[in-house]
């Protein structure tokens, strides 16, 4: 029997979160005197440059994308995730979500367990921190065990993740002490252009999803500019039916925007890069919608690919395309380390069973997707499951091999990149002085990209 | 894994397809993605693979043994190279290390 799922499935955890207060005079009033701590972005000691910045975990939080995660986690629930990877409400969550601060800010706060702090960005407030729990961590203890090791995952860990992957280096610059305890976001931030148009919190995504009549939803993680094998990687996804007994009705692009990395495409080109996909009429704007989550990427692989699944979940998503490298960088894991994830589990990063396949686990359904390729002899774009025979010809048009062109000044062909894609690279190229993130556009760039209105406020005496 | 050989591709846009016109190195032109890309391929050695990525620590092979991430500056000179030497093979790369110092400083200037 085909496996029937209807969009949108129910949030992870039963219910979606929304801790935003969206009353300003109730807002005004729950942050009178409470004592206030200015955010910071997570600093890599050796190179000077933001590595993360939590203001980013603060809106998944509260806005649902973390569903049913309500706030920083407490040490029993970061224990329990880094053995078993799961909640203390069971649910299936991979990998510690963490509000620290260092031992010298804590003094100067005075802060103790049952207290409130007021958490500001530019002097502004944002959000509300109930102080249940301060504890003490080993950074680069949570760092290793969030992401695993040969011994524990012989095979699916090719190499211990160390300061070059960008996700263990962030939890290894972390301060030693972290705050657990439910948020309130207390003042609802203003994004500019281009952000603002695919600013889709799962709500919303839900109701348009609904709106639209989609019945099933097919999500594309992208960190990238699209070229035209992630387009057919989407139609051929969309089009395989996942078990249903029709294709599928809808494809959600979410982009994670967040600290990026040097040679990255800038933000703004992904997102209006997958926008003239749509625009272009190359995927029909009725069956494609193209949003973003705030989220700095971790490449954990087969551990941020469950953290995609619940994110795209609770935007409202029935399946979700998983490739061979999903969200990895270098050759840490096996370059289809989520695909076993998604088959058989991985036992040894304590995921026993397939994450879709186990009591309190995730409801999307997981598409593996294969590398889109050019077939001179079929003269066609085909799929590497082998439809077509003709592996020795095939061309590939990887992500490097366009950067090249784009560098070199060669506007890429048309069937590897689209034309008004190709211009949305250069538009911004032209805006910002370079299409790919270099270390100016990292020091002048805004993180987080929102903006907060002032607020009345009297801080505590 | 170390591959036996590597390559670099040199895309052809109208000005590199004017500088080739009429030399043999139109003879050894190749078509990608159905014509729609005409390129040259320069073999490299897997010495001289190591030392190009020892150089530019952006610079990556990809599956099938292709050198991408290099700084334009390398790939002007490359082209330079061929048109001068009008040879495809390794001797080529070895032309452009001569000048290697004065690549990397040009490189240093572009956006990445």
């Amino acid at each position: 029997m085909p496996q029937r799922v209807r969009a949108p499935p129910p949030p992870h955890g039963g219910r979606l979160v929304d801790r935003v207060i969206r009353y300003r005079y109730r807002a005004e009033r729950m942050i009178q005197g409470l004592p206030a701590y200015e955010l910071k972005p997570t600093i890599d000691k050796k190179t000077g440059l933001v590595v993360r910045h939590v203001a980013h975990e603060i809106m998944s939080i509260a806005y649902g994308f973390f569903s049913p995660l309500e706030g920083f986690m407490v040490r029993n629930e970061m224990e329990r995730v880094l053995k078993e990877r799961r909640l203390l409400s069971e649910w299936i969550w991979p990998l510690p979500i963490l509000f620290d601060i260092s031992e010298e800010d804590l003094k100067k706060l005075g802060i103790k367990e049952g207290d409130q702090l007021l958490l500001t960005l530019d002097g502004k407030p944002f959000a509300v921190l109930d102080v249940d729990e301060i504890y003490k961590i080993d950074p680069k203890d949570i760092a290793t065990r969030t992401f695993g090791t040969t011994d524990m995952a012989p095979g699916i860990v090719r190499i211990n993740p160390d300061a070059k992957h960008p996700g263990w280096n962030q939890y290894a610059n972390m301060n030693e002490y972290c705050i657990g305890g439910k948020i309130w976001l207390v003042n609802e931030p203003k994004f500019p252009s281009p952000y603002d148009r695919f600013w889709w919190p799962p709500a919303k995504c839900r109701e348009e999803i609904k709106r639209r009549g989609w019945k099933t939803v097919i999500a594309h993680q992208t960190r990238n500019v699209p070229h035209v094998g992630h387009e057919h990687m989407m139609k051929f996804a969309a089009l395989s039916t996942a078990g249903d007994v029709e294709p599928i009705h809808g494809i959600l692009v979410n982009a994670i925007i967040g600290v990026k990395r040097i040679g990255d495409y800038v933000d703004e080109a992904i997102l209006e890069g997958h926008e003239a996909v749509n625009k272009a009429g190359y995927i029909s704007p009725e069956r494609h919608i193209v949003t973003m989550t705030l989220w700095d990427m971790k490449y954990g692989h087969p551990i941020e690919a469950v953290l995609h699944a619940i994110i795209r979940q609770n935007l409202g998503c029935t399946h979700h395309m998983f490739g061979r490298d999903h969200a990895a960088v270098g050759d840490y894991y096996h370059e289809y380390a989520a695909w076993e994830l998604w088959s058989k589990g991985i036992p040894g990063l304590g995921f026993p069973e397939p994450p879709h396949e186990t009591d309190y686990g995730v409801k999307i359904i997981p598409v593996l997707v294969r590398e889109i390729l050019y077939c001179p002899k079929c003269g066609e774009l085909v799929s590497t499951f082998n439809w077509c025979n003709h592996k020795d010809q095939w061309q590939r048009f990887s992500g490097s091999f366009i950067r090249s062109l784009i560098i070199e000044g060669v506007e890429p062909p048309p069937l590897i990149m689209r034309p008004e894609v190709y211009e949305v690279v250069m538009k911004w190229w032209k805006e910002l002085g370079t299409p790919f993130v270099n270390e100016k556009y990292l020091k002048t760039r805004k993180i987080p990209p929102f903006e907060l209105e002032p607020m009345e406020y009297s801080p505590k005496k | 894994m170390a591959l036996e050989k590597y390559h670099i591709i040199l895309p052809l846009d109208r000005k590199r397809m004017e500088r080739i016109k009429g030399t043999p190195l139109e003879q050894q032109m190749k078509d990608m993605f159905g014509g729609l890309l005409k390129v040259l391929i320069v073999e490299v050695t897997p010495e001289q693979c190591k030392r190009i990525l020892d150089t530019f620590p952006r610079a990556r092979t990809v599956p099938g043994g292709g050198i991408e991430q290099l700084p334009k500056a390398f790939k002007d000179a490359l082209f330079d190279a061929v048109v001068r030497l009008q040879r495809l093979d390794s001797s080529v790369i070895d032309e452009v290390f001569k000048n290697i110092e004065e690549i990397k400083k040009k490189a240093a200037e572009e956006p990445l």
